[in-house]
């Protein structure tokens, strides 16, 4: 029972989507309904993310865990944002401008250094596996691909060099779309599969 | 003891004697013209002086019994072959005929051989009148014989601790080592099956004084009894196991407290404690694997016509030599069970390498071209101005969207979707806030609408840069693509269903909109809006801004037209002034930065730090 209740669930409910889909005029408002179970139920397990956060972070302090310095600080930010959030509103203008003034220069760094650690492991990567099939490649594509974003080479105008340039920067639109396909194809595979209820991903 | 012999009548007193003897037992007279041996070719006088020393050994011979003396051809071809040895050169052909056929064969047949050599010599000798009787009893103990040595090699093979007949292997190999007594105990008891109270006295007349009754140690002995029962005759082996001499007196000590006694082996050894040299052995030459053989006791009857002295010497030596194959085996098992303990205790605990500290080497290499990275930037970012004027060719994406904006009328509506992070606000601002102008300056309707949290307060950012004086207030729509889904459904407004939506209150709705202008770092949510959303929306148009990193993912959606035109990174708006906020001197100096580390890390010791590579698969 423990086993097949979450699979009647899940099944019904995937067809009822599906069904609602095909049958929008008539089915439409009872799919509105279900949407937004589901809308109210990841809003819930947002919350559980968060208790469990804090509680996790709560141990680690009281517990006096190596590094918990760094735990100290995110329940210390995680109350304040939330008092405040609770007192001025989050609407405030101050209230915003103060959390976007913290935010963006932090995520901004943390994006910034994605370049960095790029370019140390990819030397790593090099140096690692020695000269293959693989490293030698990527290092070559690496290389074209930042001399051609350079754009000097655009600037010689010389009409096959000009092809030649159309069709290397063409080369990671035919590996974008064969990754469309390829999602497209797994998610249909996914999709039969939850419903015949071979892929359990609400199981343990 | 006279029934079966041929008797002779002394010519003096008329009484019986024995058909071989020279004088009268009763008067003493000389019978010697009488003596004569059946079949003996007469030679002339001088081989009339036969061996004396051969006789007592033939006479020996003769008056035993065959049923009671079960090697007595072997006995008897050896005593005449000591009897020729010592006599000198002279012997009978058929005594040469018998050696040569002796040399000849080998092991058991060659035991066999010697047994029916003095069959024959029996037969030559005995009556005509007995010889059939005796000739088939002959013939049975030699079959007899015979079976009892394939016996014994098959214990060989597969040694045990017992036999089929009961014989202990400690006694088997006794029995090997001393052949003659082995003879002497199967004389005492023609019956081959051994009871507790025969194998005492045998341990008693082996241990001499070292013999402790078996009663004595009952207890230990019933326990130790037990277990060759449970394991079905498994050998054991580490009684009589001594890996020195000290091993061995403390083996012969705790030998007496089982069942299985290595009495014989001490005994053995104690005969000549100095002799048996397991002090002196050494490294074992031979092969540990190598069975038990009686190489070396027929060895000792390979040497009997050597002095007393020298032969007793020489068994001594073969004795000795045999003991030392036996222990020298023992041991090589012995090391082989020792092995596989240590293995067996190991076996679970981590390897010593992985307990071992780990002393990594320091490499600063890399912390030290990041640095160089990052100041190098920094400097580019400092010095080097920001607008300078760098001419890049628009894109088709970028020149449509252009098109598209500019064709709009001020009586259309916009919805601006915006869905990134605050890492991404900077180059999406600068695309964006150009377009809301644009909006702005035709006087257009546009509602901005964020599916994140954060997306309040990154567009009050936003709405700053594009310098708006009353900007419309975000609206922010919980549950992702569930509620873009949920909006893009139309539901009937007459049912009461319609009364249950939980986010109605102020939540714009797609039909009032004619375009929609998507403002993401992610393609996912590009998609999630194309497939989930415009497909129940096919009156809205789409359009994008999308970071630079993601902009090749959703040009397919571009080609096929579910995007009517799309701006990324630094193909922004054209005749903005800017592109997109990017810094272009310091974006070229990046990527020239990044040539250089690839060219380096290529070039620079490759493979210095390569690691061996998986047997199989292997993460690429």
């Amino acid at each position: 029972m423990k086993k097949i209740l979450p699979l009647i669930v899940a099944i019904s409910s995937a067809l009822f989507v599906i069904v609602g889909i095909f049958f929008k005029e008539s089915l439409s408002g009872w799919l509105s309904v279900v949407l937004n179970w589901a809308i109210v139920l990841s809003s819930v397990a947002l919350l559980v993310v968060l208790a469990r956060l804090l509680i996790t972070h709560i141990g680690y302090i009281t517990s006096g865990r190596q590094g918990f310095i760094y735990s100290l600080v995110a329940v210390f930010a995680f109350l304040f944002t939330l008092i405040a959030g609770f007192l001025a509103g989050i609407d405030n203008p101050a209230y915003l401008k103060w959390i976007a003034g913290i935010l963006r220069p932090l995520e901004t760094a943390l994006l910034g250094l994605v370049a960095i650690v790029m370019a140390s492991m990819s030397i790593k990567f090099l140096r690692e596996r020695g000269w293959n099939a693989l490293t030698i490649s990527f290092t070559i594509s690496a290389f074209i691909f930042l001399i051609l974003g350079l754009g000097l080479v655009q600037a010689i105008d010389y009409a096959p060099l000009k092809q030649v340039i159309r069709a290397i920067e063409g080369l990671p639109m035919i590996g974008a779309r064969g990754l469309l396909i390829g999602v497209a194809l797994g998610a249909i595979l996914m999709g039969m599969r939850v419903l015949i209820g071979a892929e359990r991903p609400y199981d343990d | 003891m006279t029934d079966g012999l041929n008797m002779q009548k002394c010519p003096k007193c008329g009484k019986d004697n024995l058909a071989h003897m020279t004088h009268c037992v009763h008067c003493g007279t000389a019978m010697e013209d009488l003596f004569h041996f059946d079949g003996q070719i007469e030679t002339p006088e001088s081989s009339n002086e036969e061996p004396i020393a051969a006789l007592p050994f033939i006479f020996d011979e003769m008056q035993s019994t065959p049923q009671s003396d079960d090697d007595s051809p072997s006995r008897d071809s050896s005593a005449e072959k000591k009897a020729t040895d010592e006599d000198g050169s002279q012997s009978p052909d058929w005594l040469e005929r018998v050696r040569e056929r002796v040399r000849a064969e080998d092991d058991a047949s060659g035991l066999l051989t010697k047994g029916l050599s003095a069959l024959q010599e029996r037969l030559e000798s005995d009556e005509k009148g007995d010889a059939e009787s005796q000739y088939q009893a002959w013939l049975d103990e030699i079959r007899e014989k015979a079976e009892r040595e394939k016996a014994k090699q098959a214990e060989r093979l597969q040694p045990s601790p017992l036999d089929e007949q009961g014989v202990p292997e400690w006694l088997r190999r006794i029995r090997a080592l001393h052949p003659d007594a082995d003879e002497g105990v199967e004389e005492l008891k023609t019956e081959d099956e051994w009871t507790e109270e025969e194998l005492e006295e045998l341990r008693r007349r082996e241990l001499g004084d070292d013999y402790v009754p078996n009663h004595m140690n009952e207890q230990t002995a019933e326990d130790d009894t037990d277990e060759p029962e449970e394991d079905d005759f498994e050998p054991d082996i580490e009684h009589n196991i001594p890996e020195d001499y000290e091993d061995l007196t403390t083996a012969e000590a705790q030998s007496r407290k089982s069942k299985v006694s290595p009495a014989p082996i001490d005994e053995a050894l104690d005969n000549s404690p100095e002799e048996t040299g397991f002090v002196m052995m050494g490294e074992p030459k031979l092969d540990p694997d190598e069975v038990f053989d009686t190489k070396a006791v027929e060895a000792l009857l390979a040497q009997s016509d050597q002095s007393p002295p020298a032969r007793k010497k020489a068994s001594r030596d073969a004795e000795k030599e045999a003991i030392l194959q036996d222990l020298v085996i023992l041991r090589g098992q012995h090391e082989k069970v020792a092995l596989l303990k240590a293995l067996i205790s190991e076996e679970g605990r981590p390897l010593p390498s992985s307990g071992e500290i780990k002393t990594k080497k320091r490499n600063h290499s890399r912390l030290i071209i990041g640095l160089a990275f990052i100041l190098v930037l920094l400097f580019s970012i400092i010095f080097i101005p920001k607008n300078m004027s760098h001419k890049t060719p628009i894109s088709v994406p970028q020149e449509r969207f252009t098109l598209h904006l500019d064709a709009m009328d001020a009586n259309k509506s916009l919805l601006l979707v915006m869905s990134y992070s605050a890492a991404s606000a900077t180059e999406l601002e600068a695309l964006t806030a150009p377009v809301i102008q644009a909006l702005e300056d035709k006087g257009l309707s546009w509602q901005a609408m964020t599916l994140r949290m954060d997306g309040l307060w990154l567009a009050e950012s936003l709405f700053e840069k594009a310098d708006l004086k009353n900007p419309p207030a975000p609206v922010f729509l919980s549950g992702g693509q569930y509620a873009m889904l949920n909006l893009a459904i139309k539901p009937d407004d007459q049912t009461e269903l319609e009364e249950q939506k939980v986010l109605k209150e102020g939540m714009p709705k797609f039909d009032d909109f004619d375009y929609v202008l998507l403002v993401t770092d992610s393609s996912l949510s590009v998609r999630g809006w194309l497939e989930q959303v415009a497909v129940n929306q096919p009156s809205i148009n789409t359009f994008a801004i999308i970071s630079q990193k993601e902009a090749v993912a959703i040009q397919p959606y571009f080609d096929s037209g579910q995007i009517l035109a799309y701006l990324s990174g630094m193909q922004g708006l054209a005749g903005a002034g800017s592109y997109a906020g990017i810094h272009q001197s310091v974006f070229h100096v990046g990527l020239i930065l990044m040539i250089l580390l690839l060219i380096l890390g290529f070039l620079l010791r490759p493979g210095s730090d390569e690691q061996p590579k998986p047997e199989t698969g292997g993460q690429a």
